[in-house]
């Protein structure tokens, strides 16, 4: 897809349980991500449209964001910790993703991927095959998580676009 | 001190503390003081204890965690917190090589985010329940302003005060 700044393939998620676009090289589209976000954000009108508005689409990804850089921590931290899921729809409804600032989502969106990506690189190769506890899905690795968050991100952007 | 303070009973501290009289302007307005300070005549500079980049390290991580847990309260029914170690954190994520500028982007960032979601929620929110494996069960309030007391806890040992 031209949308993309590297090279994707269809592949089994092993935390979605979908085919999914998943980057060949992770930790590039893991950088690229809230750049590519903010440029279509930049393209479209923040509000009106069927399903979540650009707005509310910025406010997730900041959202989700923090927990994946707090479960990215615990991961490297603590002995297979227990992951709990979230209720992405209830966040979205008590956080108020309707009204939220599209430049404090991208802000909270953008540093926190950089924190993560300084923490994962720091922490050597290996740190991706440590491993957590998922309360649906069971063992889980943290590469697979890091996976997940690549192809998250582009289905987000396909939404922002209207693709 | 350039923010004015008043004393509050933290409950997760079990102490008398120093908070921001106005608590969401002055932590809105510390990320910006705690940058300036590393430039202050008095500020440590990688004596004893931790550096400067480790501290902001810890406040990024801190605040990120601030971000989860506040917005758990919010829309979840009285969750349970998941405490961490925070000396396992700074090991294991390397807090000594951490880069100062992309932790104090993040540390702002966040907490100008969380403060946004706070407003929103307004007073309602704050008294929402969570809740501690260690400390029981209380409002969010209490975790903010734990956080607001532990900004100048740190703020004063970069000023070597």
């Amino acid at each position: 897809m031209s949308h993309y700044r590297f090279e994707t393939r269809p592949t089994p998620c092993v935390v979605c349980r979908a085919d999914v676009d998943q980057p060949l090289d992770v930790f590039a589209a893991l950088a690229a991500g809230p750049d590519m976000i903010a440029a279509a954000l930049a393209d479209v009108s923040p509000a009106a449209r069927d399903g979540w508005t650009p707005r509310e689409v910025a406010a997730h990804l900041a959202d989700l964001e923090v927990h994946r850089g707090v479960r990215v921590r615990r991961i490297l931290a603590e002995d297979r910790p227990n992951i709990e899921p979230l209720d992405q729809d209830a966040w979205a409804n008590a956080l108020h993703t309707t009204e939220r600032d599209v430049t404090y989502s991208l802000e909270t969106y953008t540093t926190n991927r950089h924190s993560i990506l300084e923490i994962l690189r720091l922490a050597s190769e290996a740190a991706l095959s440590r491993t957590y506890q998922h309360n649906v899905f069971g063992r889980m690795t943290l590469g697979a998580l890091m996976d997940h968050t690549t192809h998250h991100d582009l289905a987000h952007l396909r939404q922002i676009l209207g693709d | 001190m350039d923010i004015e303070t008043k004393t509050n009973h933290c409950p997760i501290c079990d102490a008398d503390v120093e908070i921001p009289a106005n608590l969401f302007a002055g932590m809105g307005d510390m990320p910006k003081v705690i940058a300036r300070a590393f430039k202050e005549p008095h500020a440590m500079g990688g004596g004893e204890g931790w550096t400067p980049s480790e501290i902001v390290a810890h406040l990024a991580d801190i605040e990120v965690t601030l971000g989860w847990r506040v917005r758990q309260v919010l829309a979840e029914d009285a969750p349970m917190l998941q405490p961490f170690d925070q000396d396992l954190w700074a090991e294991a994520l390397d807090y000594k090589a951490r880069d100062l500028a992309t932790s104090l982007a993040a540390y702002g960032a966040n907490r100008q985010l969380n403060l946004e979601i706070l407003r929103r929620a307004a007073e309602a929110g704050m008294e929402r329940l969570y809740r501690h494996p260690e400390f029981g069960d209380w409002p969010l309030r209490t975790v903010v302003e734990h956080i607001a007391d532990h900004d100048l806890a740190h703020l004063r040992q970069i000023r070597g005060e």
